[in-house]
């Protein structure tokens, strides 16, 4: 009995020494930063199966700002009266929404960051939220889809919309609306998943509301396909006017690449994010690419002294052009924190979220102000002009042109699609 | 029939103050460690819950199981479906009640098959409810995913999943020295034997199956209230159901066996991709290589050899 005891007690004993050794060494809160430097933090997928895509724009553009931010010697803070360096803490969640919780907590209560940069993603940036929302962390979510977000009650949560479904929805039905004679019927494609739903929810509102077009062919086709052969085929047979796709990357090619091969014909082909990325370019010369229309937030004709530096530099140090979506947002979503803590003039959470929420800010995706949905969260938006996203056209050079609206339009549309 | 033996008053003391340890240490943890530990100990009591809850079928019966991500996700999803309807606590049971009834339902037409069929077919029941909720969702309801937004309850998942993780491992010693348990392990060791010798084979697998998908289906409840977003492709994962097997394997055949492999690794996996953000995943593999080559009745194998020559 006293050896059963003892044993016992021995057993606690250890037990509690390995837990107090794990807590000390490893997962102990370290003593608050001094004020040399800002220190940010994020999850992002080194590995997995979204790590390509977070790395062509989330990591590349994190990275290009940091450095941006600390060659001028850093982001300046009134309250310390200096600039501060800008310094990272990020970790791998694997492509796994579920790690994403474990990291935030990590950086705020461990690494106590002083700031937060979203990770990649809708499923992601959610599992954050109740931590930022929690510990009173507010973040700028450049790369999740925002119509959920108007709905989900949030005051950290502010949500730039990344190829937001609304927004996009919006300018292609001006666009078509402008060209009723040319475009009557449609076939409309999409994937299946939170991203390609969305996108299909605000068109079919959007028609309703228009009365129009019509619809010849509607379908949606899960994201691990790998023949779109038979769509293509009855797409061919009803010969519509337009073929909108609300695609990935990856089955956005793949279609693309199909499609012309079996000759498809149509006067406008839309992608969303297939013919958005830089995989498209790679993948397609650009005579194959003439043709497609797909939203843009940038007009690589039209860049400002500050967007070509950056386009610029992104090239020499990356080997590929900025996007015209995700790396705009990712890019976006940087300013936005750095002017908001200037703005701010401190590392006051609170004053920088009560700055975020009612400021506005330039960056490269236009000047952008967050509006508060009753019940919902900030969602951002362009103060300058009706239209937050732009409709774009790769029209055989490679890039693409800004074909809507009018007012800021580098070319004219061309409609009949392939062109080659 | 032969002799019952009767065990010592002694291990059930000892078993009585270490479930009391237990509830005295980790009941307790909150109050002295960050959240951050509490999302780790999250993560790493989850996996010992799926891990022993695979156990129950796979490990006593034999039947290996690939079909734990469809339990997971059942959970859920019944939870990110009711949790606005019905208290948070009654709607992660009744995750379980569904993904354990399912598992029943499911487990009597699914358990004629054995072994590599079988495996086949669990693999099969993750892929379809991912792809019936998918289709669901987007034809009937026209959406994906759901958003669960209940606020900050890391300390109550903390202790739910606490809880959950001591009553599974209590549970499994408890079937291991029961009827049901020995029935199970002769269903391993020969299925037609233990038919003959009057074992309800079909009663017992079932009864296994809704068990492990009971608890799995508690878990995938926690994991949504967790997560704060539900969608098929995450939750239905065939991840879970790999990194289950790798657990169980590494903790070896004995019963606290999913136990050890998944505190571990889990342990390990922390401790790694803290440090080693761009190689953690490398140099886990390495060591998990290693001990399949050179300890290949897993961490379980090797105290036992320990202990026998101390």
């Amino acid at each position: 009995m006293k050896r059963t005891l003892a044993a016992v007690i021995a057993g606690i004993l250890i037990v509690a020494i390995i837990v107090s050794l794990t807590w000390y060494y490893y997962i102990a809160p370290s003593p608050a930063p001094t004020k040399e430097k800002i220190l940010i933090g994020f999850s992002v997928p080194l590995t997995g199966a979204v790590a390509a895509s977070a790395q062509e724009c989330l990591m590349s553009n994190y990275l290009y700002w940091k450095d941006e931010v600390n060659a001028e010697g850093g982001i300046y803070v009134a309250e310390y009266g200096k600039k501060l360096p800008v310094e990272f803490i990020y970790y791998d969640d694997a492509s796994d929404p579920g790690k994403t919780v474990e990291i935030y907590e990590r950086l705020i209560s461990v690494d106590h960051v002083d700031l937060l940069l979203p990770p990649w993603g809708t499923a992601w940036c959610y599992a954050a939220l109740p931590v930022i929302e929690k510990y009173r962390y507010p973040m700028v979510s450049g790369l999740a889809s925002a119509v959920k977000a108007r709905s989900t009650p949030s005051e950290y949560g502010f949500w730039m919309g990344d190829v937001d479904a609304v927004y996009t929805q919006e300018v292609l039905f001006d666009f078509l609306n402008a060209h009723r004679d040319e475009i009557k019927t449609v076939a409309v494609l999409y994937v299946s998943s939170l991203f390609g739903l969305e996108h299909y929810e605000a068109f079919s509102e959007l028609k309703v509301e228009h009365g129009f077009p019509e619809v010849v062919y509607v379908r949606d086709y899960p994201t691990e396909i790998k023949d779109f052969t038979p769509f293509i085929s009855s797409i061919k047979s009803l010969n519509p006017d337009a073929l909108l796709i609300f695609d990935y990357p990856a089955d956005g090619s793949l279609f693309y690449r199909q499609a012309l091969e079996q000759e498809l014909r149509v006067k406008l082909y839309f992608s969303t994010l297939g013919a958005t990325y830089y995989l498209f370019e790679q993948v397609f010369p650009p005579k194959e690419q003439k043709g497609v229309f797909m939203p843009t937030k940038l007009a690589p004709k039209m860049l400002s002294p500050e967007e070509k530096k950056w386009w610029d530099a992104f090239i020499s140090r990356f080997g590929y052009h900025p996007c015209g979506a995700d790396c705009v947002d990712a890019r976006s979503t940087c300013q936005i924190l750095q002017q908001a803590v200037e703005k701010a003039g401190t590392l006051d959470r609170e004053k920088i979220r009560e700055v975020l929420a009612t400021e506005s800010f330039q960056t490269v995706a236009g000047p952008l102000k967050f509006k508060k949905y009753e019940g919902g969260s900030c969602v951002a938006y362009r103060v300058d002009q009706k239209f937050t996203i732009f409709l774009g056209q790769r029209q055989g050079d490679g890039l693409w042109e800004v074909v809507w609206p009018p007012k800021i339009k580098t070319a004219d549309p061309i409609f009949g699609w392939p062109q080659t | 029939m032969g002799k019952v033996v009767e065990k010592p008053v002694g291990s059930k003391l000892k078993g009585i103050l270490l479930i009391a340890a237990y509830l005295i240490v980790f009941t307790t943890l909150p109050y002295f460690v960050s959240s951050y530990f509490l999302s780790f100990l999250i993560t790493l009591f989850s996996l010992v819950t799926l891990t022993s809850a695979w156990y129950i079928l796979s490990g006593f019966a034999g039947y290996i199981s690939l079909g734990s991500a469809a339990f997971i996700g059942i959970g859920a999803y019944v939870t990110a479906l009711i949790y606005k309807n019905v208290p948070l606590p009654l709607c992660v049971l009744f995750s379980g009640c569904i993904a354990g009834t399912i598992g029943l339902l499911l487990g009597y037409p699914i358990l004629r098959a054995r072994g590599p069929y079988f495996i086949i077919l669990t693999y099969g029941l993750a892929e379809f409810f991912r792809n019936a909720i998918q289709n669901w969702e987007n034809l009937v309801e026209h959406l994906t995913g759901h958003v669960i937004f209940v606020g900050y309850l890391i300390p109550q998942i903390y202790l739910s999943i606490m809880i959950i993780t001591l009553f599974i491992t209590v549970l499994i010693f408890i079937i291991k020295n029961s009827r049901f348990g020995r029935g199970l392990v002769l269903i391993r060791e020969n299925e037609d034997a233990a038919e003959s010798m009057g074992v309800n084979t079909r009663l017992y697998k079932s009864l296994a199956f809704c068990l492990c998908g009971f608890f799995q289906g508690i878990n995938g409840g926690l994991l949504a209230l967790y997560w704060s977003y539900v969608e098929p492709f995450s939750v239905f994962s065939s991840v879970y159901s790999v990194e289950v097997i790798v657990m169980a394997y590494l903790g070896g055949p004995a019963v606290y066996g999913p136990l050890l492999g998944s505190s571990v690794l889990s342990v390990v996996h922390v401790l790694l991709w803290a440090s080693y953000p761009y190689f953690y995943l490398i140099l886990l593999g390495i060591i998990l290589i290693i001990i399949v080559m050179f300890f290949s009745e897993g961490l379980s194998g090797v105290l036992r050899k320990l202990s026998k020559n101390l």
